[in-house]
């Protein structure tokens, strides 16, 4: 931990790294946090099995695949700067660059979001094998919506944090703002899902990409101001 | 008279909208075709077109009334009763071939006369044929251009469907122009805001953020007004529809995090850099995906905007001015807002 006391004088990619370190080793140690999130995954994956239509067509699947994506990136986004903007901000300002500490966030919400990208296909897939998909694919698409998503997650998060932290708040801040990139995904997924090539959406995926870029280019132009406060 | 000159683009907006107001609502539609009745004939077949107008004159002036195919071949009625100024009957023989390489084929119908000018209903009359043989139906019917009226009188377009509702296109699409110059200059603020420190910043863009919204809402009030007359329904899945619901959600989302805030730099600076990032979110909402899907609204999912199927030059004399005038109506309430915010906020300087 002495060497944290340093991270200023590291370069970004090692700063950012240490703090990545710090998040996933936190969430270890904290593991009821993650476990029920995946708890909460498998329940809400099987609840729609059970109750769900047995021969649901492919907008259906979709449909409730990227709905349960939804609520639980809402999860994850609740308590990204918790302790970050509260207990310890004034400690974790001292040795993090701000925008280290933010791209280190990007890459930890949006690892998680890839992890719960593949453990819903996997359960979604298990519970509805008739549909049939290119898993390949679909993960790659799911890297393309989660940049900006990430992003998005990281930034209502943040603001977030300056009110009240309640998961109610961030939800009413992420739900209408992530709908372009949701919209796209749905949009994107149901092609996959009708057999479509990814590479032969290009019209779609350079629109996610430039979601993408405006998200996280703003993201990190705004941050600084909202660190400041 | 000094105030008028101190407050020119007031006095521009209040002379703009009663404009829009005076002329949108007072110039009559174009006279058009209601209703064609039957709808189906038979070459070969002599048939009784019954037609209903719209603002027309029968019993004034001479009327033609012409069936006219895709490909410019046209017959002209045999015959005309008028039975009032709205209504008449049209006798044509329809030849034995039709100009169409199907047995069934779409005909628009035409009415012309000198007093009303011509009017189209479009692709209303469904023409059948046993035998298909173009070659002698060009000997048939006429190719050269019929006799056809201009109307001299000023007058909107006559559009089926859209009839007199088409004059909502001055107060619902104007309304959300608007609403965008507001966002825009509310964007503005907020990076000023950010840029120097200002809070008197951060309560100019919040007043155009809460006009915005008002013409927002309004904006999809007049749209679902619109629906229900030309769609038959209140609200439909019609995603530019539903995009501009979310968008003003976003909106609504800026307000919550602003009462949220007590510390009113906090409140600016949190709620600034919102406003930037929500202006983000809402150009792919309104401009990209309604593009990539089928829509009512004109301008998305392939169909032309403000092309000549939804505008002409007559509502283009009503409407600019409305984009302006509602847009100077917005300047002008959000002002009020940012004066009454503005004391509150001297008043709690002076407080603490």
């Amino acid at each position: 931990m002495t060497g944290n006391l340093y991270l200023n004088y590291l370069s970004p990619m090692k700063s950012i790294l240490i703090s990545l370190q710090k998040d996933f080793k936190n969430e270890w140690r904290n593991f009821y946090q993650v476990g029920g999130l995946l708890c909460f995954l498998m329940g809400i994956c099987y609840l729609i099995y059970f109750f769900g239509d047995k021969n649901q067509s492919i907008s259906e699947w979709n449909l409730k695949y990227w709905l349960c994506y939804l609520y639980l990136s809402f999860f994850i986004g609740s308590r990204i700067f918790e302790d970050d903007m509260g207990r310890f901000r004034y400690f974790i300002h001292q040795l993090l660059h701000p925008l280290n500490l933010l791209i280190s966030k990007i890459v930890f919400v949006f690892t998680l979001l890839m992890l719960i990208n593949i453990l819903l296909l996997i359960f979604f897939s298990i519970f509805n094998p008739e549909i049939q998909l290119n898993w390949l694919q679909w993960v790659l698409m799911c890297v393309m919506v989660n940049i900006g998503m990430s992003a998005l997650i990281c930034f209502s998060s943040l603001i977030n944090s300056h009110i009240k932290n309640s998961t109610l708040l961030l939800t009413i801040i992420i739900l209408p703002i992530s709908f372009p990139l949701i919209g796209m995904a749905y949009s994107s997924s149901i092609s996959l899902l009708e057999g479509i090539s990814l590479f032969s959406l290009g019209s779609k995926i350079r629109i996610v990409l430039a979601i993408d870029l405006m998200i996280v280019s703003f993201s990190l132009l705004l941050y600084s101001h909202l660190i400041r406060t | 008279m000094g105030i008028v000159i101190k407050h020119w683009w007031k006095a521009l907006c209040v002379v703009l909208l009663t404009y829009v107001l005076w002329y949108g609502l007072k110039t009559p539609l174009k006279p058009g075709i209601l209703e064609i009745f039957p709808d189906r004939a038979r070459a070969g077949e002599n048939v009784e077109l019954n037609i209903k107008g719209y603002n027309t004159h029968f019993l004034a002036s001479p009327v033609l009334v012409y069936i006219k195919s895709s490909d410019q071949h046209w017959i002209k009625a045999q015959s005309i009763s008028v039975i009032d100024d709205s209504q008449l009957k049209a006798n044509f023989q329809i030849p034995k071939h039709l100009p169409a390489s199907s047995i069934s084929e779409q005909y628009s119908v035409i009415i012309s006369s000198e007093l009303d000018g011509s009017s189209v209903f479009p692709s209303r009359l469904i023409l059948q044929q046993d035998t298909i043989n173009t070659e002698l139906a060009k000997s048939e019917w006429n190719s050269e251009n019929p006799d056809l009226f201009a109307l001299k009188a000023n007058s909107f377009p006559f559009r089926n469907i859209l009839y007199e509702t088409i004059r909502n296109t001055f107060f619902h699409v104007s309304l959300w122009f608007a609403m965008f110059a507001l966002l825009g200059s509310s964007v503005y603020y907020s990076a000023k805001y950010l840029r120097g420190g200002n809070l008197l910043d951060d309560l100019q863009a919040y007043s155009k953020v809460r006009i915005a919204v008002l013409f927002g809402v309004l904006g999809l009030i007049t749209g679902s007004v619109w629906a229900k007359n030309t769609w038959g329904t209140w609200w439909t899945n019609d995603i530019k529809l539903n995009m501009s619901a979310i968008s003003m959600l976003i909106y609504l989302a800026y307000l919550i995090i602003r009462s949220g805030i007590e510390d009113p730099d906090k409140k600016a600076r949190v709620s600034s850099s919102y406003n930037i990032f929500a202006l983000v979110a809402v150009i792919p909402l309104i401009f990209v995906l309604p593009r990539l899907t089928d829509s009512l609204h004109p301008g998305n999912g392939g169909n032309p905007a403000f092309g000549s199927e939804d505008m002409d030059n007559s509502l283009r004399i009503v409407f600019y001015p409305a984009v302006i005038g509602f847009i100077l109506l917005g300047l002008w309430l959000s002002s009020l807002l940012y004066r009454v915010d503005y004391l509150f906020w001297k008043q709690q300087s002076k407080e603490n």
